[in-house]
């Protein structure tokens, strides 16, 4: 399988994207995981970044998840140790 | 209605609450979690139900679960369906399908139900049978089943495991998929509520390995969706066997969410962390579901994963694993105590991957 990730990403950050994302209903999931992960690492890219960090996460969340578990979504990141406090 | 929705600080909301609406149940099953039989005279009215379900939407959870005992047999069971849905919520419902005519199965769509989730114990009528205690149950199960196909309304297995029915779980698989079951929700045997002591029931560490494997193949074909309840060792070992972005396009998460995602109300108010979990923490005729669920010392502590002891303490996993708490607490009295049923040495819970 090809990996989802196409550049660098802080892996604290990856790891809690993965816990959120498992939480969104897999009959969404798929079609929302590849707009957010490249959603991710545009935003990176926007901020002239190689990395992708914890502020391009939660704008790409915001955008992307769906608003019937956004707010679980941005909780489960919290969770895993991101301050999410600029998403809410 | 529109509701204020959870604004407590650090308190994230419960994504699924359980509301046992009844205690009436017919079936008489040995493990049964909250020792149904009969009408619990402190049953919650339907207003004073109504308001849980307030608090309930109140609190930002998504999806909330009507079950019992079997809540098919309260009588305002669809309105009650009917009211939580207008709430906003996802409502569901837990029941052993019995009394699911193709009538009942229309009702409950119209009400505005998401989805049931029927228990069943067995491939074949004498395994199901013999377990709920009364003759003639898989049949209507599976006709319950079958009638929520035909009106559209989705449903999924949810067998629970024990030692006498763990060979079966591929012909449950294959009865499901045979049934158009959306999901599988496969739980693991606590001995608690009625089957409090009853350790023979338990699986032992092989077949908990077993059903694991199977589950983790099963989902890796991506057929149905699969949850593994009260054996959070699963989530252990899918980070542990499945590439990462596989996990990611397929798999749901599934750890003990008992107080910190997931909270259960009594048909007679009593508030406890999970069905399996049974400690008390007050009574929504007393303090309001809200109350509890923001400013519960024990739930505070239940949320706090620095305060687990043992081999679960020391486990890298315990953001997403974090032992079953019911498992521990009916081993030794103590909710944050180590998960006596997992397998895993401090060697191979060390460092993930």
């Amino acid at each position: 399988m090809p990996s989802l990730r196409s550049m660098e990403w802080d892996e604290p950050v990856w790891k809690a994207l993965c816990a959120s994302v498992t939480l969104i209903p897999p009959f969404v999931r798929k079609r929302a995981l590849g707009k957010i992960i490249s959603a991710c690492e545009k935003n990176a890219i926007e901020r002239s970044s190689g990395k992708v960090e914890t502020a391009d996460v939660l704008k790409s969340v915001n955008e992307n998840v769906p608003e019937s578990v956004r707010k679980v979504c941005l909780e489960t990141l919290a969770e895993h140790g991101m301050d999410i406090s600029t998403a809410i | 209605m529109n509701h204020p929705k959870q604004v407590h600080k650090n308190v994230p909301s419960p994504i699924l609450v359980s509301f046992g609406i009844t205690r009436q149940c017919d079936l008489k099953c040995p493990h049964c979690y909250s020792d149904s039989k009969d009408k619990d005279p402190q049953e919650l009215t339907f207003d004073e139900a109504a308001r849980v379900i307030d608090d309930i939407a109140g609190l930002g959870a998504r999806i909330v679960i009507l079950d019992g005992g079997e809540p098919t047999l309260r009588p305002d069971f669809v309105d009650l369906i009917k009211y939580a849905a207008k709430q906003g919520l996802r409502t569901v419902a837990g029941s052993h399908g019995m009394g699911i005519t193709a009538e009942f199965a229309a009702r409950l769509k119209q009400a505005g139900c998401r989805g049931v989730a029927i228990s069943l114990d067995g491939a074949d009528a004498r395994t199901h049978d013999s377990w709920r205690g009364v003759e003639g149950a898989w049949s209507k199960t599976i006709e319950g089943a079958k009638n929520c196909a035909a009106a559209g309304l989705a449903f999924q297995f949810a067998p629970l495991l024990h030692a006498g029915n763990c060979r079966q779980l591929g012909d449950i698989i294959a009865l499901a998929k045979q049934n158009k079951s959306d999901a599988v929700e496969i739980f693991d045997y606590v001995p608690t509520g009625r089957g409090k002591g009853k350790t023979d029931h338990e699986l032992d560490t092989e077949q908990r390995r077993q059903l694991i494997e199977t589950v983790i193949e099963r989902q890796r074909q991506n057929d149905m969706i699969y949850r593994v309840i009260a054996l959070p060792q699963y989530w252990v070992m899918v980070e542990k066997t499945v590439p990462e972005d596989e996990i990611l396009l397929k798999f749901v998460r599934s750890c003990c969410a008992a107080g910190t995602r997931y909270i259960t109300i009594l048909p007679n108010g009593d508030v406890i962390p999970c069905m399996v979990l049974q400690v008390k923490l007050g009574n929504v005729r007393e303090k309001s579901l809200k109350d509890i669920w923001n400013h519960s010392p024990l739930l505070a502590t239940l949320r706090n994963r620095d305060l687990l002891k043992g081999k679960c303490g020391k486990c890298s996993y315990k953001l997403t694993c974090a032992g079953a708490r019911c498992k521990a607490y009916e081993k030794t009295g103590d909710m944050m105590a180590e998960d006596p049923t997992c397998w895993f040495t401090e060697e191979e819970t060390r460092a993930k991957g």
